[in-house]
């Protein structure tokens, strides 16, 4: 038997929320680079979708920078969170903050990161990579929600085990 | 405007209209009503000068149709000094420069439109005469010519602003690409060269917008009148016009996902729908409102011409993004150029297999291990 995982209610939310607005981030991204595809498609709609997108990404960016200082500094000492994959968490949170920046340049190209967007190779190079990594964002956080079940007590069942009486 | 037989709800209208260029909301409208008003009474003067230009910014601002050029021209802003559209000649005409540089001093604004030459001390673009004589070839006493870098030297001090009127002057365009044999320098920088302090807002296009240009004229005068802000970006354009990528809002974007392009210029296209990214179009690099706005008074935009667009309105225009008819280059991985959905199906593919896999292996082992548990208890 597995030992059980315990996960503070704070972490619970946080993850909740990290995964929401990666869930919109990610819908509202492939939205926005194909508008006819998703029928977003008039500019007021597209419009609506960019605000939107980068509204969820402040939220995704926020939650992550919350996280990593939760779990690396501001951790209770005597917190019994022992929830396995903590440093794919981690590297969760580090790949959403770069996802943020690069979000970011995406939307003003000409603003403070327009040295990304030269570094990535110009606007449309840039639009190719943000979508490029729209699909990283998707794969390498199911491979994280696999990956955490695969870890869990009910793997490889959806629910847990009976308890032994 | 009284005199000149506006109603007040004409003036509103107009009012309204300046608003809707601007893109400003309609709350806007009693301020640029009231900076108008100011503006038409005070006779905001406008002094519009020509560096290493082909004019046609000018004939660009001369199809101006809402408002009518000659309204611009006489009501709305007093264009002091215009080369192509003044009725003065000679001495006449430049006595205006001299008047505007010791009378309204911090008050008019300066457009300058195409670039400034620097290399043969920058006779490669003169008008008007200097004080003073020169001697010519047959070693005659003649005035000498005064070239634009003199003009501006003495113009851009006074000035409250300067604006460099379509790509030439902003970024150099045309007479900057390739040899630049004339030293073609962007105005922003010859400003820099004299006051660093001085605003400069830039219009890109080649040429640029009748549009891009009264607004940008519009919203410097009522930055400086204190009724509104400056919204550019790092190139110093205004993001009312310049703040939205073409291909984003481009009529044939569909076609661009769908990977339906256009490969050559005899292809049957009746319905004038296959994307020209790969004849050269330069809608993903470049930051306008074309497909919104349009041209010939809305009447269609180069791509609804079927030509591809050239980024006239970009920085980079025409040095980077030439040859006009080459295709912008691709992502490109070491030895393969996919498409990134196509690379990321592969990946999401690859990555359910991986998946699936793991979850077999695990499951099946999970099963032996559970008999072999059983079997023990």
């Amino acid at each position: 038997m597995k030992e059980k995982i315990r996960i503070p209610g704070p972490v619970k939310s946080m993850y909740g929320v990290y995964a929401g607005s990666l869930a919109l981030v990610i819908y509202s991204g492939f939205c926005r680079t194909h508008p006819f595809v998703s029928g977003w498609r008039y500019p007021w709609a597209m419009a609506l979708m960019n605000t939107f997108n980068f509204l969820m990404v402040w939220v995704l960016v926020l939650v992550s920078f919350v996280y990593l200082y939760y779990a690396l500094l501001g951790k209770p000492k005597d917190s019994d969170w022992n929830e396995p994959l903590g440093i794919f968490r981690i590297a969760l949170a580090l790949l959403a903050i770069w996802f943020f920046f690069l979000s970011f340049a995406i939307y003003q190209p000409w603003g403070w990161l327009s040295g990304l967007i030269s570094l990535l190779g110009g606007p449309a190079k840039s639009l190719k990579w943000y979508e490029l990594f729209l699909w990283v964002m998707l794969l390498v956080n199911l491979i994280y929600v696999y990956a955490r079940w695969a870890k869990s007590e009910r793997f490889p069942r959806l629910t847990a085990p009976k308890k032994a009486e | 405007m009284a005199g000149k037989t506006v109603s007040r709800r004409q003036f509103l209208k107009h009012a309204g209209a300046t608003a809707a260029l601007l893109g400003l909301s309609e709350v806007m409208i009693p301020q640029i009503a009231q900076a108008l008003e100011e503006l038409a009474s005070g006779k905001p003067p406008v002094i519009w000068i020509q560096g290493q230009n082909c004019t046609g910014c000018s004939i660009s601002l001369l199809n101006s149709n809402y408002p009518m050029v000659a309204e611009l021209v006489l009501n709305d802003l007093s264009i002091r000094y215009h080369p192509n559209v003044m009725a003065a000649a000679g001495y006449t005409a430049t006595d205006v420069l001299d008047e505007s540089i010791k009378d309204l001093k911090g008050k008019y604004v300066l457009v300058v439109e195409g670039p400034v030459p620097t290399k043969e001390d920058g006779e490669f673009c003169t008008f008007g005469l200097q004080k003073g004589k020169t001697k010519d070839l047959m070693g005659n006493k003649v005035p000498a010519d005064k070239t634009i870098h003199e003009w501006m030297k003495e113009l851009v001090p006074p000035a409250a602003a300067v604006i460099a009127g379509g790509n030439c002057a902003s970024f150099g365009g045309i007479p900057l690409a390739n040899a630049g044999v004339t030293g073609a320098t962007p105005v922003s920088k010859i400003v820099a060269e004299i006051d660093s302090e001085k605003p400069v807002v830039n219009i890109g296009g080649c040429p640029a917008h009748p549009d891009w240009i009264t607004g940008t004229v519009l919203e410097a005068l009522l930055f400086l009148k204190g009724k509104g802000k400056l919204n550019l970006n790092s190139h110093k354009m205004s993001r009312t016009f310049f703040g939205q990528l073409i291909h984003e809002n481009c009529e044939r974007r569909a076609s661009f996902d769908a990977g339906l392009f256009l490969e050559d210029w005899n292809q049957d296209d009746p319905d004038m729908k296959l994307c020209m990214f790969k004849m050269g179009c330069k809608g993903p690099v470049t930051y306008a409102d074309c497909p919104v706005r349009r041209w010939n008074s809305k009447v269609n935009w180069c791509v609804g011409a079927s030509a591809p667009c050239h980024g006239c309105a970009s920085p980079d225009f025409y040095k980077t993004l030439s040859p006009l008819y080459e295709p912008l280059p691709n992502v490109n991985f070491p030895g393969i150029t996919p498409a990134v959905d196509t690379l990321g199906w592969v990946a999401a593919g690859a990555t359910a297999v991986g998946v699936g896999a793991h979850y077999l292996y695990k499951q099946l082992g999970h099963k032996g291990e559970e008999t072999g548990e059983g079997g023990e208890k």
